[in-house]
């Protein structure tokens, strides 16, 4: 339960970057009492990042700019403390986790912020395990930082983070790249701590579910300004207001809304499954649930030739790590195909297998009949592009159109040839008014699009992207899944790796889900996002539609393989109505 | 972006509170660099040959007077001697020198800090410390078996350092460094890298040549091996330092009190 002193106190503050043309931040008032759990959503670019980090005076200690208002954390002015004393109170967990991961292990890491702030030995001792354990990172604890996938860096980052038990934890988007139960376990987590200890949780997110279920209050920022703070409940069922920011309500919320603006009138739009599922209880008797037929079989069947292949293959890296054991997949021309699972499941290492960026331990890889292993790399990247989990591995050109042009002279294209490329490029990734930007002087969202692009610009026959939707707002995200969608319209063949299941419908038609190293499913999307048992053991949660859609279906005793809130929506009549 | 007019709170002055600073340089850059340049120092310089000697010298030579340019002199060159000294150790294949290349790591990156400087006077101290590594040097060479025609040829790179340190040479590139425009940053990084690491190692090779006292034919073969060796430091710093410059006016970190870009 909160109190009612603040612990974090902003009062007119506004930002300016050095060199940025316009105030990031603006007359930003907000009053934070202990032990409240806040919620901030906003679009790519609106300052949420930048807000985080004049939590702990980073903005403007280390970034310079212009600084105006005040922000005081336990009562210290952050422009009067140092970093290293802010510090002490507030732990932030940044957007992208390898840039506060310095350690040579798992342990060390978290027991570096620990050895900052003097905790006795003997109580690192007991919070080093148990923040590990929180974060399922147990028993990794002699790795090193570097041989963490993505989303098991993130929880080592948030883990680093939890052992301090700060005052005040911010945490910047600290699920993006984590599997969903994953997800649901750290803010569970975090959601305890604060009820325990009183810790203030801030927390940045896109995840509308999540934040529905967890946070005790959603402040909107919008082009640097708070648009609305209140309750979630009234937060998110304001439709209008969140599409008008580029923002989305939890499928439950959407789904009730369709209902409402069909005259069914539930009592309350409610925000979380919960109480989606009591509000359904409350109006079943006014509506009728009209079954959904099962898709036919025959009809998902894949078509295409034989594009890519994977036999067998077992991949082991030389810590001694199976990633695959005994991985077989095959990909057809033209298909649209998602691979989902658990962090570390070794979807990316399987991939990696495709552009010859990894070598099987055991088994072959084939591109159209050829082993990979005989093609060079520089041929492989021609025919296939891949779009990295981490933008800034990919980033090294000063401008923009540089970035998307680099790869362009390779290919033997001409200039006019060229131009035209990285203009279409530019355009499709809505890039184009930032051409002569510095990529690293772009939000992270942003530097995914610079990636997508260059690699557009290539024109490959097959398309990976990792995880290309993490850090985007929901309309950034279904930009780059709409891109994909073209591009696969055209011909293309494109893999997608994600943790955004509900993303997915409408744009995938095969999902592989992977868990420990091996396929546990390959299916069309209907069926597998329907296999909530076998999802559940690879730590995956099918949309939270889907469930609702279960719990409806079980309860009224009909089929509904629906994905989305419209085609559950679309299922609804009234008692009276016809079907 | 947030909308137009002024804001409603005070403006603030905005530094760094309480932060360890060398010079006006947090000591979180000068770490970083110095692991930038212990790093550099697996790689071995490739056009590098090294009569008399044996062995090879480390990357992290063509980025030494870079350092001095983004961190300037004295926080540049503890970043440096830090990098080099570490280099000495987990890259022993380039160590040819030992302990005095951290000497001469320290006094490369100070003369690019000192390059940049707008005010003061200590560009005359590393004049005269050049001048008479110079006159050092040659005057070695003639004490041995090497006449003035052929001691004046092989250190022509060298003599050319000092020339552009004196002329209005070293401002342009001060002025290059500081300009916005990535081509005049090249062309500033490119000739302030020169003149420093001209002089640099003249700053060396004094004590080198002190100690190994290399032959008259040596001096031969190498004429046009010193102005090559220092075309590639030249180069990889300027390729380097665009890229560095770039990115770090793009991200917008504090600037070091003594930075000159």
């Amino acid at each position: 339960m909160a109190s009612y002193d603040p612990v974090v106190r902003i009062e007119n503050l506004s930002y300016q970057y050095p060199r940025s043309p316009g105030f990031v931040l603006r007359d930003i008032n907000l009053s934070i009492r202990k032990g409240e759990f806040l919620g901030i959503i906003g679009p790519t670019g609106a300052g949420k990042t930048t807000l985080c980090q004049a939590l702990n005076g980073i903005v403007p200690q280390f970034y310079g700019g212009r600084f105006f208002g005040h922000v005081t954390v336990g009562g210290l002015d952050t422009l009067e403390f140092p970093i290293s004393i802010l510090a002490q109170r507030v732990a932030v967990v940044f957007q992208d986790p390898e840039t506060q991961l310095i350690a040579n292990s798992v342990e060390d890491e978290v027991a570096f912020g620990l050895e900052n702030v003097r905790v006795p030995r003997d109580e690192m001792r007991e919070r080093i395990p148990w923040a590990l354990e929180i974060m399922r990172l147990d028993g990794m604890e002699k790795k090193h930082p570097s041989e963490l996938s993505g989303g098991e860096k993130q929880k080592l980052a948030i883990a680093a983070a939890l052992a301090l038990q700060p005052e005040v934890l911010v945490l910047d988007e600290p699920t993006s790249q984590l599997d969903p139960v994953g997800s649901q376990e750290v803010l569970a987590a975090v959601r305890e701590l604060n009820a325990q200890l009183g810790m203030t949780v801030i927390l940045v997110s896109h995840a509308s579910e999540e934040m529905a279920e967890f946070v005790d209050c959603v402040a909107i920022l919008a082009n640097g300004e708070f648009v609305d703070i209140d309750v979630p409940d009234r937060i998110f069922a304001r439709a209008d207001l969140l599409r008008q920011y580029a923002l989305r309500p939890p499928q439950v919320t959407s789904f009730y809304i369709q209902l409402r603006d069909r005259s069914f009138a539930p009592p309350s739009i409610p925000v979380t499954l919960e109480k989606a599922t009591q509000t359904y209880e409350a109006i079943r008797t006014q509506i009728k649930v009209n079954p959904l037929a099962a898709p036919d079989r025959a009809a998902e069947e894949p078509s295409g030739s034989l594009l890519l292949s994977m036999q067998g293959v077992e991949h082991v890296y030389p810590d001694g790590t199976k990633a695959l054991r005994g991985v077989s997949l095959d990909v057809r021309e033209g298909e649209y195909l998602v691979i989902v699972g658990q962090n570390g499941a070794g979807k990316t290492t399987l991939v990696k297998h495709f552009l010859h960026l990894l070598e099987p331990t055991v088994g072959q890889v084939l591109l159209n009949g050829q082993d990979v292993c005989d093609l060079e790399v520089s041929e492989l990247a021609q025919r296939i592009g891949f779009v990295a989990q981490n933008p800034d591995n990919q980033i090294f050109n000063t401008t923009v159109e540089a970035e998307v042009a680099f790869a362009l002279p390779n290919l033997g294209i001409g200039r006019a040839e060229l131009a035209a490329r990285v203009e279409e490029s530019l355009y499709t990734m809505g890039l184009a008014d930032y051409r002569k930007w510095h990529p690293l002087a772009l939000p992270k969202g942003d530097r995914a699009r610079v990636v997508i692009a260059a690699v557009l610009a290539m024109r490959p026959d097959v398309l990976i992207f990792d995880e290309p939707t993490t850090g985007q707002d929901y309309y950034g995200a279904k930009r780059i899944l709409d891109v994909s969608r073209q591009l696969h319209q055209a011909g293309k063949t494109v893999i997608v790796i994600t943790h955004h299941l509900y993303l997915m419908p409408g744009y995938a038609e095969r999902v592989v889900v992977m868990g420990k190293g091996v396929i546990v499913l390959d299916a069309p999307i209907r069926r597998a996002f329907h296999e909530t048992a076998l999802l559940r053991s690879t730590y995956l949660a099918p949309p939270q539609i889907v469930q609702f859609a279960q719990g409806i279906a079980s309860r009224e005793n009909v089929t509904l393989p629906i994905l989305t809130p419209e085609e559950l929506a679309a299922c609804i009549t009234g008692r009276r109505d016809k079907a | 972006m947030a909308a137009g007019g002024a804001p409603k709170g005070e403006e603030r002055r905005v530094e760094l509170v309480g932060g360890i600073a060398i010079d006006g340089t947090p000591i979180a850059y000068i770490i970083v660099w110095a692991a930038v340049l212990a790093v550099l120092s697996f790689i071995p310089i490739p056009v590098s040959v090294v009569f008399g000697i044996g062995g090879t010298f480390p990357l992290s030579q063509a980025v030494y007077a870079l350092v001095g340019f983004i961190l300037g002199p004295w926080a540049g060159a503890l970043a440096a001697g830090i990098g080099r000294l570490i280099g000495i150790f987990i890259a022993p294949h380039t160590a040819t020198v030992g302990l005095p290349s951290v000497v001469f790591a320290m006094v490369w990156a100070a003369a690019g800090g000192i390059l940049v400087e707008k005010k003061g006077h200590k560009w005359l101290l590393a004049l005269g410390v050049f001048g008479l590594a110079y006159l050092g040097y040659v005057g070695r060479a003639l004490t041995i078996d090497v006449d003035l025609a052929l001691a004046l040829q092989t250190t022509l790179t060298n003599l050319s350092g000092l020339i552009l340190w004196v002329l209005p040479t070293r401002t342009l590139a001060r002025d290059l460094i500081a300009n916005r425009n990535p081509a005049r940053l090249a062309a500033g990084l490119a000739l302030g890298s020169w003149i420093v690491n001209t002089n640099g190692h003249t700053f060396a090779n004094a004590w080198l040549y002190y100690t190994v006292g290399w032959p008259a034919n040596v001096w031969r073969i190498l004429i046009p091996v010193i102005p090559v060796e220092q075309l590639f430091r030249t180069f990889v710093g300027a390729v380097i330092g665009v890229g560095v410059i770039a990115g770090l006016r793009a991200i917008g970190l504090v600037k070091p009190a003594k930075a000159g870009y």
